[in-house]
């Protein structure tokens, strides 16, 4: 089912792992993992409840800090750079999607989608913003507070908000888990067709394997271990 | 510029859903309190420093107890200077059946010389400049002695010997003072009436007064002369001076406002602490997104900072709005102490209040949300991942910077600041302590209570802490308006009991030599015991131990004052009734013929003299030097004549004095008073209730004064309490939407809160009404050695209102959170 494709990985860890203390005593999360993100893929990371697929994806978004191993963007090692010298390199070159949208309360849609532009220092955030807002669907609803919309909506802000600032790689944590079948088949089938527009390079972590299915490469993560693909 | 954009959105958005309520009501309230003491001190300062230049109607003012020499204002005059004179002293204005004291101000053609007086037709009717004096047998007399007397402007009133009619009622006198100064009101008439009035005689207590203005070189010369060599027992007083004794009241006063004004930003400030709490742990989900889509520590820390800002702003200009409306109703209660007309207030204390509400946001609210910015991007994908928690030198010592800053701002010293934050530590310690005793013993009784009930009082005790910040908070407030409401005037009752019956309400001054048995007389003509009567001789303190006043140490304070003042000396054969020989011995027998001399311990501890020391006296010109032979304790509330310096009679006797003595009148015979003083007009009559009942309301103004500022500390308590329940909100909606799931009826769940917020008040009034009790206790025992005894009210009314204000804010508050339907809460959560 995987590909290797040619050419130089966009993403790549080797020898990742991560340990927390816990009450009884050091616990493994993830335990040696080496893989490679290829530009234009999309890839996603499958396994079941506590396999540690949200911390690989928070160390590969640089979210967190691995405790061995490392982490490489672009040909960089984005683990050795400290907060904030990670958070410039997420607000230029990655984008996210959450399984609980994580909008802003206090903005408005349009706001919402605006924000990342902002912080970019765009010269026409608004206009993009609502580009990508027409794009979801959710022109009409630009000036909405997320509360005031449904899940599904909010999803759909949250995309914007991901492709708003054209990144060359997003990541995806579960983005259907909060939403029900037929909503979450619409936001996968935009977030795949964004995907192929703007020729992000994708990572979607999941436990949907149907969801898993559409994407060009799967991992299997197992007891913080990659396991070969069956 | 995006960073300003984003905390400007998050801010109106933050407002608008209420988010920010809580914080900014404690924050507003605080600066109410504040900028409405700030703006009111302002507005008396402004008028005091802007009529200072006219408080002596003229430039300079000569005073003396004796009539001026002549040349005084020959030279004057000589220099090209105006002047005029003046005669101050007290009498008492005589109706058919009423008599009131007042002080009279006798004017030659000219006054003032600086400033205008301004009269009505009516009491407090609309005023006008006076154009000269009052005409010869006319007086202008101040609204208070008229509507005591029940007289109108044209009606004629009897003045000594004389029938003056009112031309006017007195709207303002440049040199009429106000506040305790004034308090006697004042009768201003033409000073050719004077000779015929018989008031004025040899040994009557006048202040003669000089008036003199002219172009500022004229005065300077006159005055550089003066004050070179200055002519005996003259004192001089120039406008420069101001009014040193009014600075440093209104000094006093804004201290002990701003004090008052103190303790509701410090409750505030508990408040602030809590909803910011309550606000950072809302806002670290949004740190984490923020973070997440790039935002550097530093960059979240200044959206932050700037939401903070626009909070502060908002909440802190709202809240001068607020005091300044406030600060009317400080005019409006202190109105009889204040000077008549006050100038608009200046911005300073805006600003000053704006500065006190950054202080408070940077001490209180600042901590807990900069350390937001440390909160891991990571958990947008474990939402068990927070920011590292604030370290508790960090916060406390940031705060207790904060509080004691505010303190030393407002109280503007550091040794009161030591006084006023000990105290309250204290305070704040004992109450502590108090209430989880009382959570203790609640966790006992909650055993034998319904099931609403237990729910409650189980509550207070799972948030102990919370509690114990809002019992501690709300029984200050109780405490000090407990204190102020019904302690203070408890402590005057009690006073008033301890006094005999019989206590004499009436003095009687000025009886000269010749008029003595005629006082007595009239008295025992009337079946009234004869009074004693005691001599009075002015004289001046002119050196102890050889040492001239002048060259004395003795500071500025009450002890210069003593020293300065001219002293009034009594003799007597035998120790006073009611006084105690502490050092020393009184005269017997031929040492009475001996120059000794007795002074109350108070007055020998202020200058510093012991038995055996050496004073001499200059009186009227005359030296006359004594030997302390003993040191007394004076009974001053015996209300007979008390003297800080007795002679032996072989001292004084040989000097002329006037007489004075007290007597006791039943009510329905005060009248015959007035008999008395058609016969001797230049008699001086003190009547003590209508002075107390006069001392007594200015102090209940003063006092209403400061219980007005503290209701805004009872206000910050609502808002701890409102702070503490947003706190516990989402907590408190989704256990109520448990319990409502597991069936309990609205009413049980209403139950629960009553409980709460019951035991919350009732343990607040409790520990008000204790903390009261005990200040009461021991103000009365320590500091006024009163029998102490407990008042009631004291208990009912802090109870009550500590149970009733507590559970009706507590109510309002979880309304909503009752309110809301149960499914709806547990889908969200």
């Amino acid at each position: 089912m995987s590909k290797n494709p040619p050419g130089e990985a966009l993403l790549s860890a080797r020898h990742l792992g991560k340990e927390v203390n816990s009450p009884d005593g050091v616990l493994t999360i993830l335990d040696d993992v080496s893989l490679g993100i290829y530009p234009g893929e999309s890839a996603a990371i499958v396994g079941p409840s506590g396999s540690g697929k949200s911390t690989l994806l928070g160390l590969l978004a640089g979210l967190d800090v691995p405790s061995r191993g490392s982490v490489w963007l672009d040909g960089l090692e984005f683990s050795a750079l400290d907060e904030d010298a990670r958070a410039e390199r997420r607000a230029r070159e990655i984008g996210f999607v959450f399984q609980s949208f994580h909008l802003l309360p206090g903005l408005t849609a349009l706001e919402n989608v605006m924000l990342p532009l902002e912080l970019g220092e765009s010269t026409d955030a608004e206009r993009t913003a609502r580009e990508v807002l027409e794009a979801v669907g959710l022109a009409k609803r630009a000036n909405y507070y997320p509360q005031k919309l449904s899940g599904g909506e909010q999803q759909r802000v949250a995309i914007a908000r991901a492709y708003a600032t054209r990144p060359v790689l997003l990541f995806a944590d579960e983005p259907t888990g909060n939403l029900d079948a037929v909503t979450g088949g619409v936001i996968i089938d935009l977030l795949f067709r964004l995907n192929a527009e703007r020729r992000t390079t994708l990572v979607l972590v999941t436990h949907d394997t149907e969801l898993a299915a559409r994407c060009d490469r799967t991992l299997y993560l197992h007891a913080g271990r990659l396991e070969s693909p069956k | 510029m995006t960073l300003f954009r984003l905390s400007t959105r998050q801010f109106r958005r933050g407002w608008k859903s209420g988010e920010y309520t809580v914080m900014a009501v404690a924050l507003g309230l605080a600066l109410a309190a504040v900028s409405a003491v700030g703006f009111f001190t302002a507005r008396v300062q402004t008028a005091v420093v802007e009529q200072a230049g006219e408080s002596l109607a003229a430039d300079l003012s000569l005073r003396s107890g004796e009539p001026l020499p002549a040349g005084l204002k020959k030279t004057a005059m000589a220099a090209g200077a105006e002047t005029a004179e003046a005669m101050d002293f007290p009498t008492v204005l005589l109706t058919a059946d009423n008599t009131q004291l007042v002080s009279v101000h006798a004017v030659t053609p000219g006054y003032p010389l600086r400033g205008h007086v301004r009269i009505s037709d009516v009491p407090f009717g609309p005023a006008h400049t006076a154009e000269g004096i009052p005409e010869p047998g006319s007086a202008w007399v101040e609204p208070r002695a008229l509507s005591a007397l029940k007289l109108k402007v044209g009606d004629t009133v009897q003045v000594g010997n004389l029938h003056l009619r009112i031309a006017a009622a007195i709207a303002y006198l440049p040199d009429g003072g106000f506040g305790f100064s004034a308090l006697a009101p004042k009768v201003v008439l033409n000073q050719a009436d004077i000779p015929a009035s018989g008031l004025v005689n040899a040994n009557s207590r006048v202040d003669y007064k000089l008036l003199v203005a002219g172009p500022p070189d004229v005065i300077t010369g006159l005055e550089d002369g003066w004050r070179a060599n200055k002519p005996k027992g003259v004192r001089i007083e120039d406008a420069r001076d101001g009014r040193p004794e009014l600075v440093n009241a209104i000094d006093r006063s804004q201290r002990f406002l701003a004090l008052a004004a103190l303790v509701s930003v410090l409750i505030s400030a508990v408040a602030v602490v809590l909803s910011a709490r309550r606000y950072a742990a809302r806002y670290t989900d949004t740190a984490a997104v923020l973070k997440c889509l790039g935002l550097t520590r530093r960059r979240v820390q200044t959206v932050l900072l700037l939401e903070l800002f626009w909070l502060g702003l908002t909440a802190g200009v709202a809240g001068v709005i607020a005091g300044y409306g406030a600060q009317f109703g400080l005019v409006a209660v202190l109105k009889d102490l204040l000077p008549s007309s006050l100038p608009a207030p200046p911005l300073t204390p805006a600003i000053s209040a704006l500065g006190i509400g950054l202080v408070l946001l940077i001490g209180f609210a600042l901590p807990p949300l900069m350390r937001l910015g440390d909160t891991p991007p990571a958990r947008v994908l474990r939402r068990d991942l927070a920011p590292p928690p604030a370290r508790g030198f960090v916060i406390y010592g940031v705060a207790l910077a904060a509080v004691f800053g505010l303190t030393l701002w407002q109280v503007k010293s550091l040794s009161l600041s030591l006084y006023v934050l000990g105290g309250l530590a204290l305070t704040v310690l004992l109450l502590g302590a108090g209430a989880l005793a009382m959570l203790a013993l609640l966790k006992r009784l909650r055993k034998r209570t319904g099931a609403g009930w237990r729910y409650g009082l189980a509550n207070l005790n799972r948030h102990k802490r919370d509690a114990v910040i809002q019992m501690v908070a709300f029984g200050i407030g109780l405490m000090v308006l407990l204190l102020l409401a019904l302690v203070r005037t408890d402590l005057l009752q009690t006073w008033r009991t301890t006094l005999p019956d019989d206590a004499p309400n009436e003095f009687i001054i000025n009886i000269q030599p010749t008029e003595r048995d005629t006082v007595t007389k009239f008295f025992t003509d009337r079946g009234i015991a004869a009074p004693r009567l005691f001599p009075i001789t002015r004289a001046r303190l002119t050196a102890i131990n050889g040492k001239p006043m002048a060259d004395m140490h003795l500071g500025q304070g009450q002890s210069r004052e003593m020293a300065d003042r001219e002293q009034n000396l009594s003799w007597s054969v035998t120790l006073p009734a009611g006084d105690a020989v502490i050092a020393g011995h009184w005269w017997e027998g031929a040492a009475a013929q001996q120059p000794l001399a007795s002074l109350e311990e108070g007055f020998a501890a202020n200058l510093g003299v012991k038995t055996g020391d050496s004073l001499h006296f200059d009186i009227a010109g005359e030296p006359l030097d004594v030997t302390v032979s003993s040191i007394r304790k004076v009974r001053w509330d015996s209300f007979q004549p008390n003297f800080f310096i007795d002679l032996s009679p072989g001292a004084l006797e040989k000097f002329s004095a006037s007489w004075i003595t007290s007597v006791y009148l039943p009510p329905q015979k005060a009248g015959m008073l007035g008999d008395l003083i058609r016969e001797l007009p230049s008699l001086t009559l003190f009547d003590v209730d209508a002075l107390m009942q006069q001392v007594r309301h200015l102090m209940d103004e003063a006092n209403l004064a400061v219980e007005y500022v503290f209701l805004f500390t009872l206000g910050a308590g609502i808002v701890v309490l409102l702070a503490a329940v947003q706190a516990t909100r989402d907590e408190r909606r989704f256990e109520a939407a448990v319990l409502r799931a597991l069936g309990a009826s609205r009413a049980r769940v209403r139950s629960a809160a009553v409980a709460e917020y019951a035991a919350l008040g009732f343990t607040a009034g409790l520990l008000g009404a204790l903390a009261a009790t005990l200040v009461a206790w021991i103000l009365a025992s320590q500091v006024f050695s009163l029998p102490y005894s407990l008042d009631w009210r004291v208990w009912v009314l802090g109870l009550v209102a500590g149970t009733l204000i507590v559970s009706l804010s507590g109510l309002m508050a979880t309304r909503r959170v009752l309110k809301a339907p149960p499914v709806e809460t547990l889908r969200e959560t």
